[in-house]
């Protein structure tokens, strides 16, 4: 009988994201006028899928904590979007409910996959909104942010050479730093400073001054990350850097440069350094090394492909079989359990995101902010390439984080911060009209 | 202005970005629709032993429509033959083996339709699962068995027509029904019962390679092999080692024909002048040696070994197959399938009809050329070499003029203390039918070359 239940969700669910993305793609043709019934609808659909996916996890499970755990989310989510109203008049409301929509979605997946984990996730973002929350008040107080680019571009790199000198090693790769009660991945942060930096640098000077002193402190984060092997993020901020080049000077021949420059450069990285062979060898043919380097791979196409279109149903599947599913391959395990048509749903509702981002930056006159908000979509958008890609075996893997789909508190915790910062831009922006 | 320019390079690299994005959901639809079902039916995807939780896995079918195996009513796997087919059928107990791994996600899809599906999940039962057809004849499987006896070995018969492995057993056995329960006693036995060694055993192969070695001498010296002449004292004295003859026969005078069907040792090294490494070592790689073979359950694939830096010795020693050369019988099997069907292998096959639980035919496995191995005129020259062994040779002793037998046999030296390999590998024109056969006897005594007795035990009892 539980299994019938669940077997029908899954129809039910891929009914309900598609619904979802639909009314989202809608709200971003239509005029201000009728903004708030999509709003609405938004919201009553992102609450039936919360609310049906955690009624499965709890009919499954059977433990009273899931319906604790599932009614403090809704508390959350509200206030969240009470304070939202209260401090923020003109928020970008449909930005908003995709970001909720993401993490109703997050919890209930990794719930699934280990609910302790899932909690401590709760708990960070519950911190992680709290202090976002202050953003864009930040923003609009400190006109000076601009003028500081080069500290940026100083802290981001001594936070990644502190990594690279005393850092963790996790699966391989030097990514965080142990503080005792808490570890932190400041390459998840670097994200953003580095985004400030740039931005800072170029909206000043679009010539060839201002992109060589960008490109050179580019080219020093990136090869320290190569050296941590955090190869997924010295990706993102190569192909960041690239476009925001190419925004800010309109260019082509930086971006088709940088693209020849890039292959040759992982040319050298494939030659240098066995950890990106290995990658390469399990992304070409993972079959024969299935044992070993072509493990993880595999059992992410297993988990796609046994899953297929409409998924297996919660806690149906096997999706912990895959080595990391709830960080690099979360999107494996939606896949598995609900189907890749919700799946693409996913990735769709992140078009739409970053879509709505390059809005924000398209009607933003401040050209600082312009360059900034773009070069935020590019990060988010790119890493999603990366994270989907890897997992679908389009691209070697590069073992980077779906935002706040995935585990990981420094992930979520700077995912959110880059979507306040888009909201504080929309808000003093709407303020100055 | 500026700004404006700003806003077209957003614009353009909105669009680049929505190609990435496009590109992301049309891979992963095409994967899911198209590709992932080639791949998921993998022993190392775990996902596909939890559809019996909900699918009662269907049954395995012999060629006339006997069950070799079944679920019961408790969910355990049955097999009312027991250890006859425990091999090429397999079992599931402890991890699935042969077809029960090759076609597992087949028999745990079912095909019952939506509402039966749904009455089912209401009343909690499983749906039953879909059924394979096999080739594999009862009959000949018992022949097989029974001509076996207690030797340690294996037996293939197959149809070299249409690629149909009739039987395939080998030994020791085990019974797949008790296999969890005798576990400890298998896993830790050092006779090798749970080994299919039809297609996993690597044996040296002795006298049998002389096929390959007559065949690349006959390629290398097309105007001049029928003029080859040779005297056999028995042995042949190289310096530092010698070659001699099955219990030193003197073979006498013989030219390429009588050598073979003899099977004389001296002379098969004295052609060593006449073949080149490179030559033998290509035809050997065109012939399936070192390369993955089109099996549908575990194998392994046969090594041929002999490089133009090795000693003269190594290369006398690996044309009468004595050298690091091991073979697998499926393999040789599968080269005798193509000498006997005019040089084309067909796609060896165990299973012909995919069939839901009424009885249904839902796919029926088509016949495939996999490679051309022979021209016409060189398997019709290989068919007299082979068919002078029944007639003079080492086989004579087999002939009988119910059916017209070709084959070679062999004796495969494998310790200093005189135990041998015993091979037949042939083929049988009997009552307008072709059979191919390849039986193998490992570790006896050398006065003892039991494989052709058992080979024309079985040939006799074929239909």
């Amino acid at each position: 009988m539980v299994r019938l239940l669940i077997i029908i969700s899954r129809y039910i669910l891929v009914l309900l994201s598609a619904l979802f993305s639909f009314v989202s793609f809608k709200s971003l043709k239509d005029s201000n006028k009728n903004q708030y019934r999509y709003v609405i609808l938004q919201r009553i659909l992102m609450y039936l899928i919360h609310f049906i996916m955690f009624a499965i996890i709890y009919v499954y499970s059977e433990k009273t904590d899931i319906i604790f755990f599932y009614l403090g989310q809704v508390f959350y989510f509200v206030l969240f979007n009470i304070v939202a109203n209260k401090v923020y008049k003109r928020y970008h409301k449909p930005l908003m409910n995709l970001m909720i929509f993401m993490l109703m979605v997050s919890f209930g997946i990794i719930t699934r996959l280990s609910y302790t984990r899932a909690v401590r996730q709760f708990y960070i973002c519950v911190f992680a909104t709290v202090i976002a929350m202050s953003m864009p008040k930040i923003m609009e107080k400190s006109k000076k942010i601009r003028n500081y680019s080069y500290i940026f571009g100083v802290l981001g790199i001594g936070a990644l050479a502190l990594v690279y000198v005393i850092g963790n090693v996790t699966l391989g790769a030097k990514l965080s730093l142990d503080l005792h009660f808490i570890t932190i991945q400041p390459s998840e942060f670097v994200k953003i400073s580095f985004v400030l930096f740039l931005s800072g640098i170029l909206y000043k000077s679009k010539t060839i001054k201002g992109v060589l002193i960008s490109g050179i402190f580019a080219a020093i984060h990136v090869l320290i990350l190569v050296v941590s092997k955090d190869l997924g993020t010295a990706l993102i901020l190569c192909v960041v850097y690239l476009f925001i080049v190419y925004m800010a000077t309109g260019k082509k021949i930086y971006l088709i440069g940088g693209l020849f420059a890039g292959s040759a450069a992982s040319l050298v990285a494939y030659k240098l350094f066995s950890h990106v062979k290995v990658r390469v060898e399990a992304w070409i043919n993972p079959w024969p090394i299935i044992d070993d380097k072509g493990y993880q791979i595999t059992q992410s196409l297993f988990a796609i492909g046994t899953g297929g279109l409409f998924g297996s149903g919660l806690f149906m599947g096997l999706p912990n079989s895959v080595p990391v599913v709830e960080q690099d391959f979360i999107i494996s395990a939606i896949c598995e359990e609900l189907g890749s048509f919700f799946s693409i749903c996913i990735v769709l509702m992140s078009m739409c995101i970053f879509i709505i981002s390059i809005r924000i930056a398209l009607n933003c006159k401040d050209e600082f902010y312009k360059l900034t908000t773009s070069a935020l979509a590019c990060t988010y958008g790119f890493q999603i390439f990366l994270t989907v890609g890897g997992a679908i075996k389009l691209i070697p893997s590069t073992g980077v984080t779906y935002p706040l789909l995935s585990y990981g508190g420094s992930s979520l915790l700077s995912t959110i911060a880059i979507f306040m910062i888009l909201q504080g831009v929309y808000i003093n922006e709407t303020k100055h009209n | 202005m500026k700004r404006n320019t700003i806003n077209d390079n957003l614009i353009k690299t909105t669009y680049i970005f929505i190609i990435l994005f496009g590109l992301l959901i049309s891979y992963l639809l095409i994967f899911v629709i198209f590709e992932s079902g080639n791949i998921i039916d993998n022993s190392y995807n775990k996902r596909i032993d939890t559809l019996s939780n909900y699918v009662d896995k269907g049954n395995i079918y012999s060629k006339d429509l006997e069950v070799l195996a079944t679920t019961d009513e408790d969910g355990n796997r049955y097999y009312p033959y027991a250890s006859l087919f425990c091999h090429v059928v397999g079992s599931t107990a402890m991890g699935n083996t042969g077809l029960e791994n090759a076609y597992n996600y087949e028999m745990l899809s079912s095909n019952v339709n939506i509402f039966k599906k749904f009455i089912n999940e209401l009343s909690g039962e499983k749906h039953p699962g879909n059924s394979i057809v096999t080739t594999l004849d009862v009959n000949i499987s018992q022949n097989c068995k029974n001509a076996l006896g207690g030797y340690k070995g294996a037996v293939i018969v197959m149809d070299p027509t249409d690629g149909s492995v009739l039987s395939m057993v080998s030994n020791p056995d085990y019974d797949p029904n008790t296999v969890a329960r005798d576990w400890d006693t298998l896993s830790s036995s050092t006779n090798g019962e749970l080994l299919n060694r039809a297609t996993s055993g690597q044996y040296t192969p002795g006298s049998i390679f002389k096929i390959f070695t007559l065949y690349d001498y006959i390629t290398e010296n097309p105007d001049t092999y029928k003029n080859y002449n040779f005297t056999c004292k028995g042995t042949v004295d190289f310096g530092d080692y010698t070659i001699s003859c099955s219990n030193k026969i003197w073979h006498g005078n013989e030219d390429l024909l009588i050598s073979f069907a003899n099977s004389c040792n001296c002379s098969f090294v004295n052609l060593s002048e006449g073949i080149t490494t490179e030559s033998l070592s290509n035809i050997c790689k065109k012939l399936l040696f070192n390369s993955d073979l089109p099996i549908e359950i575990e194998y392994k694939s046969s090594v041929f070994s002999l490089t133009a830096d090795d000693s003269s010795f190594m290369k006398h020693q690996t044309l009468i197959g004595q050298g690091k050369t091991l073979v697998s019988p499926i393999h040789m099997i599968l080269v005798m399938n193509a000498i006997a069907n005019d040089g084309v292998l067909i796609t060896p096959r165990f299973v012909s009809k995919l069939i839901d639980y009424s009885g249904t035919i839902l796919e029926e496995y088509e016949i495939k050329n996999h490679a051309i191995l022979f021209t016409k005129e060189e398997t019709d020259i290989l068919k007299e070499y082979l068919r002078q062994v029944v007639l003079t040779g080492t086989a004579s002793s087999i002939n009988n003029s119910n059916y017209t037998l070709y084959g070679k046999t062999g004796t495969a030296q494998i310790d200093e203390n005189g135990n041998i390999n015993s091979w037949f590998v042939g083929f049988v024109e009997k009552n307008d039918k072709i059979y191919t056969i390849c039986v193998v006897i490992e570790n006896v005594n050398e006065n003892a070359s039991p494989a052709k007795n058992i080979a024309s035990n079985i040939v006799n009892t074929l239909p």
